[in-house]
């Protein structure tokens, strides 16, 4: 009679093996939308207070590799916000997939020259 | 016979699912990048004889004249500073209308959403400590083409609300063989804020200080070195600013970018002034503020401490 344990063995391997896949799958299967990642953005009180009220525009919703002090750096969304108050002002708030503000930053923004739109709007 | 055979099977079974599951635990961390490396044992002062061979030989002379810091701001705000032998007014004046073309762009393509034509990898602190950077940068190729990257920028930035200085090297797709020095300044006249000071091998580790000076009543002044050469001086509103090291990537018409080779900051330091103490601090995780990086698709970035170094490699590439 042949030993069964072996083939019990393989099962039990097979199952670990697939949780583990699965679980990694997972990590992107919780992703927040694009327009959900919009809506955290513009919702968070540091963006609120760095757009002061001013028009503006969101002009994308990228990823970025995102990294504080000694952390890992972690994927998330990038949603660049650019003010209409004549600054050309660059708000980038960083979302991370499961819908929370990790960082708002606002660079120093690229010069306008008088006659840009923005300016006069 | 046949149970070993069975068994050989039953070991080979094992060694493939224990490569999948080794594969499948390597991909949760790849999830996440590169790791920073911890810093703790670094001590986060630069002592005094590392800080004066990193002064400009004209600030060191001119304290062995006695001067003490205000009259060696005022000595630096008041100097002549020259251009690069060569580079002329003409070649300045072309190479400002290149930084004004950038905006433009951004303009005629802007719509309510997903027209950026920025991109940026960036270490900066937000915290309002410092009053001085003092680094070194190799931009490398930094790539350009008709049909990807019209510019970059490799620069550093000082400021606080809104006012900010910059130095830099630029390079444009409208001239391409170029790597131009250039400084910023958004206290000066619009139309005046930009200058050039000449080019330079963007493959070679470049010196580069911000330095702001106490306030002498009509601002704090600041000098702007590169490699040793005062090329800029002013001042800003803020003697506390917030330093960064940036490159900044902009597409042309067609919206795209292209592989761009690493360029890298390093071996830097910021000026703090701590009651009458001019005092200096690696930058690397040992400051008592955070240090924020990142790099925005298709740009990547890491930001490291190398073996035996004091402070942060940024490293930036698509």
């Amino acid at each position: 009679m042949e030993n069964p344990k072996p083939f019990f063995k393989t099962g039990a391997l097979i199952a670990i093996a697939i949780i583990f896949i699965a679980a990694a799958g997972c990590v992107s299967e919780n992703k927040i939308s694009k327009n959900e990642a919009i809506r955290v953005a513009l919702t968070d009180t540091r963006t609120i207070q760095a757009i002061n009220n001013s028009a503006y525009n969101v002009s994308e919703v990228s990823t970025a590799n995102l990294g504080i002090g000694t952390q890992t750096q972690n994927e998330v969304y990038c949603v660049s916000i650019t003010v209409l108050d004549g600054s050309n002002k660059r708000v980038n708030v960083f979302v991370t997939y499961d819908g929370k503000v990790a960082l708002v930053d606002v660079p120093y923004p690229v010069i306008t020259p008088p006659h840009y739109p923005g300016n006069t709007s | 016979m046949y149970k070993k055979e069975e068994k050989m099977k039953h070991v080979n079974y094992g060694v493939i699912l224990l490569a999948l599951l080794l594969a499948a635990m390597a991909m949760i961390p790849m999830v996440s990048a590169q790791t920073v490396t911890d810093m703790s044992s670094h001590p986060r002062a630069v002592d005094n004889a590392t800080v004066d061979a990193r002064t400009p030989p004209l600030v060191l002379q001119l304290r062995s004249e006695g001067m003490n810091e205000s009259e060696i701001a005022q000595y630096l705000l008041n100097m002549p500073k020259s251009r690069q032998p060569g580079w002329t007014d003409a070649d300045n004046e072309r190479v400002i209308g290149y930084f004004e073309r950038q905006p433009e762009r951004v303009t005629r393509g802007m719509s309510p959403m997903y027209q950026e034509v920025q991109k940026d990898g960036r270490m900066a602190i937000d915290e309002y400590d410092y009053h001085g950077i003092n680094g070194y940068m190799k931009p490398g190729n930094l790539e350009v083409s008709d049909t990807g990257t019209e510019a970059h920028y490799f620069t550093s930035h000082l400021g606080n609300s809104g006012n900010w200085v910059e130095v830099g090297v630029a390079r444009f797709n409208f001239s391409s063989s170029q790597y131009t020095v250039y400084t910023y300044d958004s206290g000066r006249p619009s139309g005046q804020q930009w200058k050039t000071w000449g080019t330079t091998n963007p493959n070679t580790d470049h010196h580069f200080i911000i330095y702001v000076y106490d306030y002498d009543g009509t601002g704090y002044p600041y000098a702007i070195w590169w490699d040793d050469n005062l090329i800029d001086s002013g001042h800003v509103t803020h003697y506390n600013n917030n330093p960064d090291e940036n490159h900044e990537f902009f597409a042309g018409p067609s919206g795209n970018f292209q592989s761009c080779s690493q360029g890298y900051f390093k071996e830097t330091f910021l000026y703090k002034k701590e009651g009458s103490n001019y005092n200096a601090y690696w930058w690397n995780g040992n400051l008592p503020e955070t240090t924020q990086h990142y790099s925005m698709s298709p740009v990547q970035h890491s930001m490291t401490l190398p073996s035996g170094a004091n402070s942060y490699k940024m490293t930036t590439w698509i």
